[in-house]
């Protein structure tokens, strides 16, 4: 019951001599009590400025950062109280387990150091928390990737911090031990109930795993909230871009869903919502298959509108005559069952 | 993650042209010819009269000064240019500064300097006539042609050896683990005792195994503000000019024999250090 969010920035700003524009132009955001958010966006977005700015290992040329609702921006990183792991980790290479995640209890001035017993107990515990228990004697570069990022959060979690950050957890490991570590993290963050913010360029890593997500572009807050909610409501077009790879087409297009033209602005489609028929058959408009690739269980369709437009579409391979239908050359009625309109343009974005 | 492959990996520069041959067969010959062959005729002159020859030129009551005050100045520097080399590079390897690069310049200067005016600066400042002379005869305080003087000079001749070695080494570890400790809540002490220093830990023996070796060897510098006192200010190096000056040639090859062996242990440390710095750049973290 925390009057406060862990985690309020308020108008930060942030330019970096030499930068090309600002790495953070007047961002905003709040957490809400143990909750798992996602700072989503392509490289250069900021993301990773942002949560460094958090932790204190950045400094800010406006705005604000208040942690437990106390004003941190001048806060030396040290004093923050923040759990913060690296993308590489930046485990202390000549320590063991045991003594890299003793070391922010170690580093404690002598009155509030735990005794030796205690320290010894409380590292052994975490190593267990997270699935380490006997690595202790272990020196860094005799763990593997998954390993050392379990040390790197245990070592964050000795100091009993009150939120965690992680700066793209997942981005060094490979994909199937990427997948295991996304779901036994989540598993952890449910237990552990702390307020945690991490960094991804992975959209799917986003939404499968936060309760919201924020996503930013170049240096700006582009739009928060549930997965399924900037799924579904993309509030930008570069949202809508950004998310499900959504594509272009002409606002006034006979493509989009009826009522859903607009006379200006920006029209998105995402391949998934872009429902393809043969010749003759239903709404929409002709177009010609270009392209056909089957991927797994879809087959991704580059078609060409009588405009000239270029639509993806990405539809589930099944049905016997479906090859026929769907080879290169071949004509086909398109249409789309959502399109996010922004009659504004492009507003902030892409 | 490996480095780059070790060259002997490399099988476009395994089998050596006649170019690669000629050049390795020249070093080769060159190394033999000025470093080898004055060693060996150091060894060969220290022993002309044999060992009892030998023991007695180093047990002269005026050899065994020169050797005790070569460590004894030695004990000084190098603990001396450990702290300010560790700061230095402490400071310019993990730190963003106004004047970073200065300092980065000046670190050089001692090497770009020729040490006989490196000693001649310190007789200008604290010499009888010099800037701080007068206020420090009033006091009785001798600084020139005394111990003092001469440690003087050997830090400031010695001054880069450890800042430079830890430099590089420092600089491509980056500023990750120093952050972690940050945000762990380490000060700038815990810091640097914990993670820089034991990370660089080799580098910083290197540098001090040099710092060593030029220590005892330096002549010009420390010749200077000595003032050739025998038996008082005479380090090895003096000690040995003035024996071959005075035609003493066992004596003087014997004191030399002692420096030289003393470049043969830190060559040798040197290259061990060297082996396992490289192991250990391998690693990562």
């Amino acid at each position: 019951m925390t009057p406060h969010p862990a985690i309020r920035v308020e108008g930060v700003a942030r330019r970096f001599p030499g930068g090309q524009g600002a790495a953070l132009d007047g961002v905003s955001l709040e957490t809400r009590p143990g909750e798992l958010m996602a700072l989503l966006g392509p490289s250069g977005s900021g993301k990773t400025t942002l949560l460094r700015a958090i932790a204190g290992l950045e400094t800010v040329d406006a705005g604000r950062i208040l942690l437990d609702g106390e004003d941190a921006t001048r806060i030396p990183a040290r004093r923050r109280r923040v759990g913060f792991v690296f993308q590489n980790y930046a485990l202390f290479r000549h320590m063991t387990v045991f003594e890299n995640v003793a070391f922010g209890l170690r580093a404690r001035p002598r009155r509030d150091r735990p005794p030796e017993g205690e320290i010894r107990e409380r590292v052994l515990r975490l190593l267990e928390t997270v699935q380490l228990g006997g690595y202790e004697g272990r020196r860094p570069g005799a763990l593997s990737g998954g390993q050392r990022q379990r040390v790197a959060l245990a070592r964050a979690l000795a100091i009993e911090p009150r939120l965690l950050l992680l700066d793209e957890p997942f981005g060094a490991l490979d994909a199937k031990v990427r997948r295991e570590l996304r779901r036994w993290l989540r598993g952890l963050h449910d237990r552990l109930g702390l307020t945690t913010v991490f960094v991804t360029h992975d959209q799917e890593e986003a939404m499968e795993l936060a309760d919201r997500v924020a996503i930013l572009n170049r240096g700006r807050l582009e739009q928060v909230g549930a997965p399924a909610e900037v799924y579904d409501r993309p509030a930008t077009p570069f949202v809508a871009e950004f998310l499900g790879d959504a594509v272009r087409v002409p606002p006034g297009s006979g493509v989009l869903p009826p009522g859903g033209a607009a006379a200006k602005g920006v029209a998105l489609v995402r391949p998934r919502d872009v429902e393809v028929g043969a010749p003759g058959s239903g709404a929409g408009v002709p177009a010609t298959v270009r392209r056909s690739v089957a991927r797994g269980a879809e087959r991704l369709l580059l078609l060409e509108l009588d405009d000239g437009t270029l639509l993806e579409a990405e539809v589930s391979r099944g049905g016997a005559g479906d090859a026929d239908l769907l080879a290169p050359g071949s004509p086909v009625r398109v249409g789309a069952r959502v399109a996010h309109l922004f009659p504004d343009g492009d507003g902030g974005g892409v | 993650m490996s480095g780059p492959a070790a060259p002997g990996a490399r099988p476009a520069l395994r089998d050596p042209g006649p170019v690669a041959a000629g050049l390795i067969a020249f070093a080769l010959l060159w190394l033999a010819l000025f470093l080898v062959l004055p060693l060996a005729v150091v060894v060969q002159e220290a022993f002309a009269r044999g060992w009892p020859a030998f023991l007695a030129a180093l047990r002269d009551p005026d050899a065994l000064a020169a050797i005790r005050l070569t460590l004894l100045v030695a004990a000084i520097s190098v603990p001396v240019n450990i702290v300010l080399g560790v700061s230095a590079a402490w400071a310019v390897a993990k730190h963003e500064f106004r004047g970073r690069s200065l300092l980065l310049a000046l670190l050089d200067l001692p090497i770009s300097v020729s040490p006989v005016v490196a000693g001649l600066v310190f007789v200008l400042l604290f010499g009888a006539h010099g800037w701080f002379g007068p206020w420090l005869a009033e006091r009785g305080i001798k600084i020139i042609f005394a111990l003092p003087g001469m440690v003087l000079a050997t830090v400031f001749v010695t001054l880069p050896y450890v800042a430079r070695t830890m430099i590089p080494v420092m600089r491509r570890q980056g500023v990750e683990e120093e952050e972690a400790a940050a945000t762990l809540g380490a000060g700038a002490w815990t810091t640097l005792l914990r993670v820089s220093l034991p990370n660089a830990g080799l580098a910083l023996l290197y540098g001090v195994l040099l710092t060593n070796a030029r220590a005892m060897g330096e002549f010009g510098a420390v010749a200077v503000v000595s003032g050739n006192i025998r038996g008082e200010t005479n380090t090895m190096p003096l000690h040995i000019e003035i024996l071959h000056n005075e035609y003493d040639e066992v004596g003087a090859f014997s004191v030399a024999f002692l420096l030289a062996l003393l470049a043969v242990v830190t060559l040798v440390l040197k290259v061990l250090l060297e082996r396992r710095m490289e192991r250990r750049a391998g690693e990562g973290g």
